[in-house]
């Protein structure tokens, strides 16, 4: 049968009633936890999870998964309009999302922000339609070398994701791979720096952390200034992205779409990495690089491009493999198996209507996603109306309830609060926080794929250089490793040059 | 600006009182058990088997019991901050505990880890999940006994993946070395699926893993079995050798699962807790959606669990005494 009878055959089965139900409740459960900044898929997934024992698995599939990829729609929204990163993969959104919400131009960052993931979520559909049991087999090829050199490569980007010195942003970075060395050593399962506490033991989580130096850090900042009323321009200028807007974002959007989903297919945090790596890459490719962190729309639509492409990226390990990118995925396996199916390298063929009518679904479920949050842009927009001396309180609450229902654990609050901290700190002396969380996000999966390399090569470095696809990689961050530092000297040395001279 | 500062003072002020008064609000006594919601906390993140056992059964019971029973995943230190909370919960039945074997294993694998087996009274033994050794299908060896004289004659070539130092993968690697007398290299690699996709893109050797999660690669052969490392062959696949018949009786590392409470819980509420429990696990439909997720059905009681527990502690004790694991 050729891929298009197929996908006739699952639209049949997402355009059945009760699959359509299922899919707009899956969807619209999605955004609504995406808004709320720490609540994410994970609990309301496992919540729903009992609940589709009785349906029928294309139905429970289908609702699912547009929880997950509805979350990742609405992940944005708290990220551009008060800087709180609900998830680990809207930190970079916080960068110019936000400052774009402070000039007034909240709607047009939420709009192509919207726009953006309806974009990359088809194309990633699109990708898992044709490419699925390919790219499944390549993934395995990933193995400790090749994610080690990955995470080097992803290191290197350090330098794009700041907007002051290159010399802060790698600090910034060594400071998140320190950090990031706390918890239970993953080797040797000794703990480290974790003075007892059994929290830390798992490491530092990404989501408190995140939440705490951006959100928390920008509520405190904002204490002052907000007295004085200068926190946004209180002018809305448009709802909606203009042509400019468009022109500036269609290129972004399309690379943050095919990066994205070829992340999302490596099992980890490639939600973070893929937008880390769009925002970085945009910066790179861009003719006014100085313009990122100060409301330029290619960095809200790349990055959310990718993310959005890699969660339609994260179920070909699952549905071609049976292997599960992350917990999420993990879930789906449950959901599958209490009706006796397991996913793995004979699903397609042994389900085709399970798996074309879950594909279709997300065709549909991408298109109400984008009809369902368009009109939410004029409220949320709204959101900054309201005066600060409720909206701040709002948004330490909302803070303080979402870290707190990521694992039931009141250790992560302390964490977020302390990290609040220290953001306001940093921020105060110069410093940013996207390097620090970069390098938090690649530090603990650095490590441990370093050393688990090393094992197995009994100790020999070769083992990056002696296989194809790590060499390639180490070479590349290599270059990129030279190319962003070499400027930074060369500058240096001019400015040198020029006060000798004088 | 000042007069509405003071009015959301008074209101917020206003709301902290309601919410002190009914934080405080007595608790209807033990007498009607139970009488409020029961929470099974499950110290792993969600979507794991264990989970998956939890889930299927809350339904029923809620029924049976007049009182919601909810799952709560209390995660962290690798299971010991949900463990530890039950633990520190009052004895009322109210908090139950879901477990795999690392709840025997981290306090022999990390000292000082503020729990002992001991502090908890199990109310139902629910099943196992066989494990197999497998490798990959291209891997030269076919059956057990070439890859252990393999394994003899190239000591420390052969990698075997865990999900981490410590887990019941580790100590069953431990007791593979132990019995078969190899030496394999110990690589952790974080979790049961990076397990078995290392082994399938040829970056590992073996390893011993839970047979639902490679179940589908076994039947698209795409990986082997070597041995069911269980007392009984698979139902699913009859095929596999088991240890025992290979002669290694003691590698049995099937995982399992039991439902728990608090130690000195009053009688006569581990009991109406353990046969509710007994009634749903035994549910017909209830039990055939457990096997689907490759479980073996037990359905043990109070006695049986802790006689099993019992077992397990001694077994995994000398393990973590021979191969120093935490000490």
């Amino acid at each position: 049968m050729s891929t298009l009878a197929q996908l006739g055959l699952g639209f049949s089965v997402a355009l059945e009633p009760a699959n359509l139900l299922f899919c707009f409740i899956g969807v619209f459960v999605g955004t609504f936890i995406g808004v709320l900044p720490g609540l994410g898929p994970i609990a309301a997934i496992a919540l729903l999870l009992p609940l589709t024992f009785k349906m029928a698995p294309a139905t429970a599939i289908i609702m699912l998964a547009g929880i997950y990829y509805g979350a990742m729609y609405g992940g944005s929204t708290t990220a551009i309009l008060v800087n709180i990163p609900g998830e680990a993969a809207s930190v970079v959104t916080c960068l110019d999302g936000y400052q774009m919400a402070r000039q007034g131009r909240a709607g047009p960052a939420l709009g192509i922000a919207a726009l953006g993931s309806f974009i990359a979520g088809t194309f990633g559909v699109v990708g898992l339609m044709f490419f699925a049991p390919v790219l499944g087999a390549a993934a395995l090829r990933f193995g400790p070398p090749e994610y080690f050199a990955l995470t080097f490569l992803g290191l290197t980007l350090v330098s794009y994701l700041s907007r002051g010195s290159v010399l802060k942003a790698l600090l910034m970075a060594i400071f998140g791979l320190l950090l990031g060395t706390i918890g239970m050593d993953p080797i040797s399962g000794e703990e480290r720096f974790t003075y007892g506490s059994l929290t830390l033991g798992d490491g530092l989580g990404l989501v408190p952390v995140a939440m705490g130096m951006f959100g928390i850090a920008e509520v405190l900042e904002n204490l002052a200034k907000a007295l004085r009323g200068e926190v946004y321009e209180k002018k809305i200028k448009g709802l909606l992205p203009n042509r400019k807007d468009w022109k500036e974002s269609f290129w972004p959007i399309v690379r943050g779409s095919v990066v994205g989903f070829f992340i999302g297919i490596l099992p980890g945090p490639s939600g973070a990495m893929s937008s880390f790596t769009s925002y970085a890459m945009e910066k790179r490719l861009s003719r006014h690089p100085e313009k990122f962190g100060t409301g330029a729309i290619e960095g809200v639509a790349g990055p959310e491009s990718a993310n959005n492409a890699a969660t339609a990226g994260a179920f070909i390990p699952l549905l071609s493999l049976g292997i599960p990118a992350n917990i999420v995925m993990a879930l789906f396996v449950g959901a599958l198996m209490i009706h006796g199916i397991q996913p793995g390298p004979l699903f397609i063929r042994n389900y085709p209507e399970l798996f074309w009518g879950v594909v279709a679904s997300m065709y549909v479920g991408n298109a109400l996603l984008l009809v369902l949050n368009l009109p939410l842009i004029g409220i949320w927009v709204r959101v900054l109306k309201i005066p600060y001396a409720i909206l701040y309180p709002l948004i330490f609450l909302f803070c303080l309830i979402g870290v707190y229902s990521l694992n039931n654990n009141v250790v992560e609050i302390f964490i977020m609060v302390i990290f609040g901290v220290i953001g306001l700190v940093l921020r105060r002396t110069g410093f940013e926080g996207a390097p620090f969380l970069l390098a938090l996000v690649l530090g603990p999966m650095m490590e441990s794929s370093l050393r688990q390399s090393l094992l197995i090569s009994r100790g020999s470095f070769s083992i990056f250089f002696g296989r194809p696809v790590s060499a390639v990689l180490m070479v590349l961050g290599l270059a990129f490793l030279g190319t962003s530092l070499i400027p930074a000297f060369k500058r240096k040395r001019e400015k040198l040059a020029a006060e000798i001279g004088d | 600006m000042h007069r509405l500062y003071k009015r959301y003072g008074i209101a917020s002020a206003l709301g902290l009182v309601i919410l002190a008064v009914t934080f405080f609000l007595p608790v209807a006594d033990g007498a009607e058990y139970p009488a409020k919601t029961i929470q099974i906390i499950n110290p792993f993140p969600p979507g794991a088997t264990t989970d998956l056992i939890a889930r299927l059964l809350t339904d029923k019971l809620s029924s049976l019991l007049g009182q919601a029973v909810v799952v709560v995943n209390k995660t962290g230190g690798g299971g010991a901050v949900g463990i530890r909370a039950v633990k520190d919960a009052p004895a009322d039945g109210y908090t139950v505990l879901v477990v795999p074997p690392p709840f025997a294993l981290i306090p022999l694998a990390r000292k000082g880890i503020g729990y002992a087996v001991s502090d908890f009274t199990p109310i139902n033994f629910t099943g196992n999940n066989p494990a197999v050794m497998v490798v990959k299908s291209d891997a030269p060896w076919q059956t057990l006994e070439q890859f252990v004289a393999d394994a003899k004659k190239n000591p420390g070539k052969f990698t075997f993946g865990t999900p981490g130092t410590g887990t019941s993968g580790h100590f069953g690697l431990e007791l593979f070395k132990m019995e078969t007398g190899t030496d394999l290299i110990h690589v952790p690699m974080g979790g049961e699926a990076p397990v078995a996709a290392a082994i399938l893109g040829g970056n590992i050797h073996t390893s011993i893993i839970a047979l639902g999660t490679v179940r589908a690669h076994l039947e698209a052969g795409t990986l082997r079995a070597l041995a069911v490392t269980a007392k009984k062959r698979s139902r699913a696949f009859p095929d596999i050798p088991t240890v025992v018949e290979k002669g290694y009786p003691s590698i049995d590392v099937s995982p399992w699962f039991i439902f728990l409470v608090r130690a000195n819980t009053p009688p006569a509420i581990v009991d109406k807790l353990a046969k509710a429990f007994k009634e749903v696990v035994g549910d017909k439909d209830i039990a055939a959606k457990i096997e689907k997720a490759g479980v073996t059905v037990e359905n043990g009681g109070p006695d049986e669990a802790a006689k099993f527990l019992a077992q397990e502690h001694k077994k995994w004790s000398e393990v973590a005494r021979v191969a120093k694991i935490g000490q």
